[in-house]
């Protein structure tokens, strides 16, 4: 059904909060979910010419990394995990022809349904974030489950309840959780910590919440009072320069954070 | 956008089976019924309209499915405009029908069926568009000028071509041409305005707000080493330097060659409107099929951001 459901206020919204401080673009979270994907609700995950010239497939979760240079030419990378946001006014659903494109109303997952699904692409045009990818293969529209068929896996521990990229993560930049209930520990993470709905300018009323990346320390802006070792100015001489340096690195008790 | 032969073709083709089915039935309207040629222009009509849905499932990964297609009309354009599509064949039909297997309606009936007809049409036409137009990711195509323009590339492609078919009957209606005439204009004047529109409009969604993180940006790894779906779906590549030639040829293939066409049709006599008549059909369609290209590959996807577009 591809008219969105009716859901009450509080309801459940099962999602996804990516910390981008803390992402350190490993691509666990992007391989744990190709593997997990490739034998659940959305298998096989198609891949062509995977050891050739040019290979393409489908993922449903893509770490991308972009450098920030603010205003005094300091720079620093971002590494941004991008998948599925699960919407509320979700375009991917209302756009489909067939149906095949739905929302849950129990949680709020978006899923698309393989038997359904004519594989037009209307919904990977219509998602402002490139969540849905076309399957060459199955001739059908895939996208991130946000697990479903893991998340309430009863064959699985209830510590292994979590989507596959929460459960990879090893620097704890995603969490997983309601975040519909207030009181939950992600929509707590998400008032702390500033999350913020991706280009909410496009109106889609995304689940998953980022987190930003908090201030670089800098002269600017030292919180804690502490005195930020910087390196000498170049000019010095390299003896000095380097002396400088290895005092900065190594661990001392004056020094150590 | 990916410039797809499946959805070119489907959209130039219906637009002309659509704009031809309306000619005919302004023709009934204003009295022309009886007769073999306004049953020839439906004929035609209907064959265009079909061939553009049949080029459709091409697009598809699973066409056997694509009944389902008709089934969201609550909520997808694509859905609307496969049912006003299938709809759109009844009025045809039903004429041809009763005209040559039965008996012919009387002339009140015949009237409000090209009424009901005229505006079956023109709303297929506008669900088409929305398909597009409704996409906000897009905003090359989010704007008003994309029904418009629909409706003014159907009004002009149907007019030309039953201008020509009726020539071809020594049948040459002044009120026609001067329909056809002004729809070229308009139909040009329209397409131009929106030419001008994307070179000049500001962009709608940046690099900060795709990331929600302000500073100046700039892609560095990207998340893989070849391109994928979405890259090839929705950043087409090609040189941004043909853009203005093919904007000239589309100006001259399908406007100025067809508007010289109708001119000198009317001054020339029904040999000329005979003779030039395919070369003038042909150039157009030429034309606005360099149109239809020009509309997928000038419009970029928000998804472009994150693969380093700084705005769209």
């Amino acid at each position: 059904m591809t008219s969105l459901p009716q859901t009450r206020q509080g309801a459940k919204k099962l999602g996804l909060v990516i910390d981008l401080d803390i992402c350190v673009g490993c691509q666990a979270c992007a391989v744990s979910c190709k593997e997990w994907n490739g034998g659940g609700h959305s298998a096989p995950l198609t891949d062509s010419s995977p050891y050739g010239e040019n290979p393409d497939g489908i993922w449903f979760n893509r770490v991308h990394s972009f450098e920030i240079s603010d205003a005094d030419g300091q720079s620093r990378l971002l590494y941004f995990p991008r998948s599925c946001l699960h919407c509320d006014d979700a375009p991917c659903v209302t756009v489909c022809p067939t149906g095949a494109s739905y929302k849950r109303a129990e949680d709020g997952i978006v899923l698309v349904d393989a038997d359904l699904c004519i594989g037009c692409k209307l919904c990977s045009w219509a998602c402002p974030y490139g969540a849905r990818e076309y399957d060459e293969d199955d001739g059908v529209m895939k996208k991130c489950t946000l697990c479903v068929d893991k998340i309430y896996n009863p064959n699985l521990p209830r510590s292994s309840r979590l989507p596959a990229c929460v459960s990879a993560c090893p620097t704890g930049a995603r969490s997983f959780g309601d975040l519909g209930d207030a009181d939950s520990h992600i929509s707590q993470l998400v008032r702390q910590r500033h999350g913020y709905d991706l280009l909410s300018e496009a109106q889609c009323q995304p689940t998953n919440q980022y987190l930003p990346p908090r201030p670089k320390r800098n002269s600017q802006n030292e919180s804690q009072g502490e005195e930020v070792k910087r390196l000498p100015a170049s000019t010095k001489d390299t003896a000095s320069l380097l002396k400088g340096w290895m005092n900065k690195l190594l661990p001392t008790a004056k020094n150590e954070a | 956008m990916h410039p797809a032969k499946s959805v070119i073709f489907f959209t130039l083709l219906s637009g002309l089976g659509l704009g031809v089915m309306n000619i005919a039935f302004a023709a009934i309207l204003s009295g022309h019924t009886g007769s073999a040629r306004v049953g020839l222009i439906l004929v035609l009509g209907v064959f265009c309209l079909g061939s553009g849905l049949v080029c459709s499932l091409w697009h598809l990964g699973h066409p056997e499915r694509a009944w389902r297609a008709l089934s969201q009309w609550r909520s997808s354009w694509l859905s609307r405009e496969g049912v006003m599509a299938c709809v759109a064949f009844l009025p045809p039909l039903a004429w041809l029908g009763l005209e040559y297997l039965a008996e012919p309606l009387n002339r009140n009936l015949e009237a409000y069926l090209a009424i009901l007809a005229l505006i079956v049409n023109v709303v297929t036409i506008h669900c088409t568009a929305m398909i597009y137009a409704s996409l906000k990711p897009i905003p090359a195509w989010h704007n008003g000028y994309t029904p418009l323009n629909y409706q003014l590339l159907s009004l002009m492609s149907g007019s030309i071509i039953s201008l020509w078919l009726l020539n071809l009957y020594a049948v040459r209606p002044p009120v026609l041409y001067i329909v056809t005439a002004l729809a070229v204009v308009l139909a040009a004047v329209a397409k131009i305005g929106y030419w001008r529109f994307l070179h000049v409009r500001k962009p709608i969604f940046n690099i900060n707000q795709a990331l929600g993180v302000s500073g100046d940006i700039r892609a560095f790894d990207p998340p893989h080493s070849a391109a994928n779906y979405l890259m090839k779906e929705m950043m087409f590549d090609f040189a941004r330097q043909r853009i203005l030639p093919l904007q000239i040829l589309t100006l001259l293939l399908a406007f100025v060659i067809p508007l010289l066409y109708v001119g000198l049709s009317w001054w020339g006599g029904v040999q000329f409107g005979i003779y030039f008549g395919g070369m003038a059909g042909l150039s157009m369609l030429v034309g606005l099929v360099c149109e239809r290209w020009l509309f997928f590959a000038c419009a970029e996807h928000s998804v472009s951001l994150y693969y380093g577009s700084r705005q769209v």
